[in-house]
């Protein structure tokens, strides 16, 4: 069971409503405690919910050739490390497996 | 219509509801594709998500030009930041909108900057109409279904509805919502998980 003010404190981190310490100590407990990343992946689903509240809009057919040279010409500008440290995919399944 | 149907007869961002958890290992493994520099992967998320992410641009913004500038921002910093998701601390979509409301943030931020050095200025905005037929995205989403949802959120109490939309939409920590409020912190945050808890609850087939 999950003590009222963790809930709080989750129910916060779901709304992105956490900052700072808070938010980087919330974190640490997310990561020590499986029950609560459950209930933190519950409540940020319903967060996402509240993003299909809003009238739903079909962004133009151009946006998305513009997105798509955006992100091609900046990252051809750039010299980027592929593969950078912090990468963290806990859950994924293994590629090479 | 059967939710099986239903879910046959959707388009792409259905899984965002739909089918959660397969829909979030998916989109996970895009971000680890997007984070190799795999565009084709970019592609795909963005069929996924970008009606979504520009809805809520839009609402929180009001401007469809600025919310196409923002969704342009967002996925160059998805693009930029995939390597950073982590799984331990959340699912896809939700991050990628974390990532779309603050960006809405900063706009709505500059747009405040801009208005007050040009003192008497206006700040055309442009407003969309939103005439159901014509914008609504009946490609992704059952109308049946989004109005369960959209009525599951109107029977929340209206002060834990506003304090949610203020952080949700308005980006605002609990201490700013207090203060806008007026209420005491405590009072809020309280507010908030009862909020939070009961949408969970009443959703909990799509969560």
């Amino acid at each position: 069971m999950i003590p009222e003010q963790q809930q709080e404190r989750a129910s916060l981190y779901a709304l992105d409503a956490l900052a700072g310490a808070e938010r980087d100590a919330f974190e640490r407990e997310l990561r020590a405690s499986n029950e609560l990343r459950i209930f933190v992946r519950e409540l940020q689903r319903s967060a996402g919910l509240l993003a299909m509240t809003v009238p739903q809009i079909r962004p133009p057919q151009e946006l998305r050739s513009k997105v798509l040279e955006r992100v091609k010409s900046e990252s051809d500008a750039k010299t980027t490390d592929t593969n950078p440290a912090g990468f963290r995919f806990a859950d994924a399944a293994d590629p090479s497996g | 219509m059967g939710r099986a149907n239903w879910a046959s007869s959707c388009g792409r961002t259905h899984q965002v509801m739909l089918e959660p958890k397969s829909a979030e290992q998916h989109q996970t493994e895009l971000l680890r594709r997007i984070a190799a520099q795999d565009h084709q992967a970019l592609a795909d998320l963005y069929d996924q998500l970008s009606g979504p992410l520009f809805s809520t641009a839009i609402h929180i913004l009001g401007d469809q030009r600025e919310a196409e500038e923002v969704i342009q921002d967002v996925f160059v910093q998805i693009w930029n930041r995939a390597a950073s998701f982590d799984s331990e601390l959340g699912v896809p979509f939700h991050w990628t909108l974390g990532i779309t409301r603050h960006r809405c943030i900063d706009y709505l931020r500059a747009r405040q900057r801009r208005t007050r050095l040009l003192d008497d200025a206006t700040t055309e905005t442009e407003i969309l109409s939103r005439p159901a037929a014509s914008t609504s995205a009946h490609d992704a989403l059952s109308e049946g279904e989004l109005a369960r949802v959209r009525a599951t959120v109107q029977t929340l109490p209206p002060d834990q509805k506003q304090a949610i939309e203020l952080a949700f939409f308005g980006g605002m920590t609990h201490q700013e919502i207090a203060e806008t409020l007026g209420e005491p912190l405590g009072t809020i945050k309280a507010r908030i998980r009862r909020g939070m808890i009961k949408l969970k609850e009443s959703l909990k087939a799509y969560v």
